[in-house]
């Protein structure tokens, strides 16, 4: 079977030290690190999310492909930057204002760096105003949001509203999600995609930067 | 009158298997034996991890009026403002899994562990809602047999998380070691408050047809009022 293949079979099966070892082999046989991150471990990770999708695993399954996805790309992130191979695109994350629920945003985060995405993370409790500021001061394109409790979604809508605003609705495109968020929701408060999980997110924000 | 919660580990610590469950994970999932090992793992950082204290504070209706309307953020009508006033006992309570398990969990995915830190996550919450059901439980035992009781939270079911201002003035230093950043949110993160109340089982008993119940995909009300209202059922 073929190296980078391999990877990707490691991969989704969580085997984090046998990625490592077969991403150091790829390395030394001189395959760029562009091709090593894209066809195998996005590719393997690809896999991972399309049968998480199918529900033919389940969120634990897809944290330990994450964790074998990250060990090649610490690997591969000195050869990365050296190479000058652009990222998938950069995307600001948060839990809004009012919410501490972090575990969510923090899988859309782990599966969009596994995506080859740049995640700026903003933790929790992030108001409207610190969304915007992060994604112009990192010229992100997309803000995810997170919210948990009924009472904190209408803060998503705050900055859907602060974009249109300051003139940035479009140009940044927001996504949102978090256990009582719906597609519905979504539509009504003028969001640009809602993601059901970090799966999901990673499909979303790739198509929204297609678009933008 | 307060009443300070002992806690014991053992009491609120989840099973393996309950842990994989709040993942969403079903019991025939293949893999299981990988999954069950991370789980088995994330109880054992637990159980090392767990330092849980609580408090239960009782109050009369005029007070929880106050506490209830917060900073004025509430949605317009709620159940929990028509549900108190029908109360016989109320109670303000505030539990939590202490700060060094939510330590753990960062120190976890900073450390890229994600499978670990999340499964931890997950039990945390179970724990945290598990020494919330320890405080209504030990609330329970001081009442008349055929109350009906159940517990609210802010940032719920229209109640703004604002509230916990007001909830937190109230209980002074007897928080259980739980702070409050500006935004109303508590620290420890795996922490529960909120108010238990005690009445006729009926009281408890509510449509959703509130306009925010549009935006909640959980329902999980619909299961808490059953569970309280099945013994009495006949009754009602």
């Amino acid at each position: 079977m073929e190296l980078l293949e391999r990877i990707a079979e490691q991969l989704d099966l969580g085997k984090a030290d046998e990625v490592a070892a077969l991403t150091t082999e790829a390395m030394a046989q001189g395959l760029s690190a562009e091709t090593i991150l894209n066809q195998g471990l996005i590719a393997g990770m690809d896999v991972v999310g399309e049968k998480f999708r199918t529900h033919r695993i389940f969120l634990p399954h897809v944290l330990l492909s994450a964790r074998a996805m990250h060990a090649g790309m610490d690997l591969l992130k000195p050869l990365l930057i050296k190479q000058d191979v652009p990222a998938a695109g950069k995307a600001v994350l948060g839990t809004v204002r009012g919410d501490q629920h972090d575990i969510g945003k923090n899988l859309v985060g782990i599966m969009l760096a596994g995506a080859g995405f740049e995640v700026i993370d903003l933790g929790t409790d992030v108001a409207p105003a610190e969304f915007l500021d992060a994604a112009r001061r990192h010229d992100a394109r997309v803000i995810g949001m997170s919210a948990l409790l009924t009472t904190t979604m209408p803060v998503m809508k705050e900055v859907v509203e602060l974009l249109a605003k300051e003139g940035l609705a479009g140009r940044v495109k927001t996504v949102a999600g978090g256990a009582p968020v719906t597609e519905e929701y979504v539509r009504e408060i003028g969001a640009d995609a809602y993601a059901f999980d970090g799966v999901s997110a990673v499909d979303r924000i790739r198509r929204l930067m297609e678009e933008a | 009158m307060s009443t300070i919660l002992e806690i014991k580990v053992e009491e609120i610590l989840p099973s393996a298997a309950a842990i994989l469950a709040q993942q969403g994970v079903p019991d025939h999932a293949s893999g299981m034996a990988k999954l069950l090992a991370v789980a088995e793992d994330a109880r054992a950082e637990l159980a090392a991890a767990l330092s849980p204290a609580g408090v239960l504070e009782k109050v009369d209706p005029g007070e929880f009026a106050d506490i209830y309307r917060g900073q004025g953020f509430n949605e317009p009508d709620t159940p929990l403002q028509k549900i108190f006033p029908r109360a016989e006992e109320l109670s303000l309570f505030a539990v939590t899994c202490g700060q060094a398990v939510c330590d753990r969990i960062s120190d976890l995915f900073q450390a890229n562990d994600y499978p670990l830190g999340a499964t931890l996550d997950a039990g945390a919450s179970l724990a945290a809602d598990r020494a919330a059901q320890v405080a209504q439980d030990k609330f329970t035992t001081a009442l008349a047999a055929g109350s009906g009781v159940l517990r609210y939270s802010p940032g719920y079911c229209g109640w703004h998380v604002s509230s916990q201002q007001n909830l937190f003035a109230r209980l002074g230093s007897r928080n259980a070691g739980i702070s409050l950043s500006e935004s109303s949110l508590m620290w420890p993160l795996k922490s529960v408050s909120g108010v238990i109340v005690a009445g006729p089982p009926e009281i408890h008993r509510f449509a959703i047809d509130y306009p925010f119940c549009a935006a909640c995909t959980g329902k999980e009300c619909r299961e808490r009022i059953r569970t309280v209202l099945a013994p009495f059922e006949e009754e009602i």
